[in-house]
């Protein structure tokens, strides 16, 4: 086997494997922002991984691949903040297991 | 690609996708909905660049940046809805 | 012509997305991607990007080198940790939302902290307030939690101010 289709199978089935325990993760963890802790990070670097090796499985593909991966790295984090938001400005949607929660107390002072 | 490894990543990618979506089901509050939406959407993409890989057609990874394109704003304008508007 | 670098950074880049996209070398579609980089570069004056052309000085461009490569090594971290917190039989959460200062005065500079530390090992920004940010956490350390979460930005903080000055 050469060194690039090691690369190649090796990326894209960490790349899956990662995909997987983001499914798996916005699943189980309990509450919205744990599961955008799943959601958000495994799925970027999941993305990554998984592009980066069919990029080595198909050379010619890498500029596209590339491009996508750039969007998925700048837009990922931007979606799960604008949600973040979201969850924490809407009373009945925001999970109460929180230990500690400054935003709530500075907020407290503007209303 | 030999077939074992392709029946796993499809086992693992669909499997993900599976999950993630029966979260987007069975849901909980309309925010952990919209946090499944993002994640099924992003593996979605994925799976888009698997399928173009097999069967040889370029064009598809256009379909999966569109997507991805797509689900961001979708999650956007979610995002802005759950949030009251535009203030 | 004072926004002038930023429009031709913005410009090279859209250009550079636009060859990527196409990926032909025939000249007519080149020349349709350099007009339309320049007409969206103009109109928007560059604010996509800003100015790219401080980069190319060797001190920056070290700093920002040394940025990407510590994001991906945190990266890297946050998916081990994600990882091994989801296959536990009972997830081990400890969640809180913290705040810290951050001295940051571009926005830019804003956006891209915000968005490393939502992908970076168990913290996530939730809101940024004129310039203090909420970030949190799956698991709050132990001790001094402000302190933890203060150093915490501050990491990526401090990389960031040698590239923005």
């Amino acid at each position: 086997m050469s060194f690039t289709s090691i690369m190649a199978h090796g990326l894209t089935g960490l790349g899956a494997l990662v995909l997987f325990a983001s499914g798996l993760g916005v699943f189980r963890m309990p509450d919205v922002f744990n599961k955008m802790h799943a959601g958000t990070k495994a799925t970027t670097l999941g993305s990554i991984l998984f592009l980066t090796g069919i990029g080595f499985f198909e050379p010619s593909w890498i500029p596209k691949l590339l491009l996508i991966v750039l969007f998925i790295v700048l837009t990922n984090p931007v979606s799960s903040h604008a949600l973040a938001r979201a969850a924490h400005n809407e009373p009945s949607e925001k999970p109460d297991n929180l230990i500690i929660d400054d935003l709530e107390n500075s907020k407290g002072g503007e209303r | 690609m030999s077939n074992t490894f392709l029946i796993i990543l499809f086992a693992l990618i669909g499997g993900g996708l599976f999950l993630s979506f029966l979260r987007l089901i069975i849901g909980g509050k309309a925010t952990d909905r919209a946090v499944a939406l993002d994640t099924t959407t992003l593996i979605t993409t994925g799976f888009l660049v698997l399928v173009a890989f097999l069967q040889g057609r370029a064009m598809l990874l256009d379909v999966a940046l569109v997507y991805s394109v797509l689900s961001f704003l979708g999650v956007l304008a979610i995002a802005r809805y759950l949030d009251g508007g535009l203030k | 012509m004072r926004k002038a670098p930023a429009v031709v950074s913005t410009s090279v880049v859209l250009l550079g997305i636009w060859l990527s996209l196409t990926l032909s070398t025939d000249i007519q579609e080149i020349s349709i991607g350099v007009v339309v980089s320049l007409i969206i570069s103009i109109s928007t004056h560059g604010a996509l990007t800003g100015n790219l052309f401080t980069l190319l000085r060797p001190k920056k461009f070290l700093a920002a080198a040394e940025y990407v490569l510590f994001f991906l090594g945190q990266m890297v971290k946050a998916n081990i940790d994600v990882f091994f917190r989801i296959f536990r039989p009972v997830i081990p959460i400890r969640p809180g939302i913290v705040k810290a200062k951050l001295r940051l005065k571009s926005e830019r500079a804003k956006a891209i902290v915000a968005n490393s530390i939502t992908l970076t090992p168990g913290t996530i920004t939730i809101d940024i307030i004129d310039d203090e940010i909420f970030v949190h956490w799956v698991f709050l350390p132990g001790g001094d939690v402000h302190e933890q979460t203060q150093s915490m930005v501050d990491s990526f903080a401090v990389r960031l101010e040698k590239i923005f000055e």
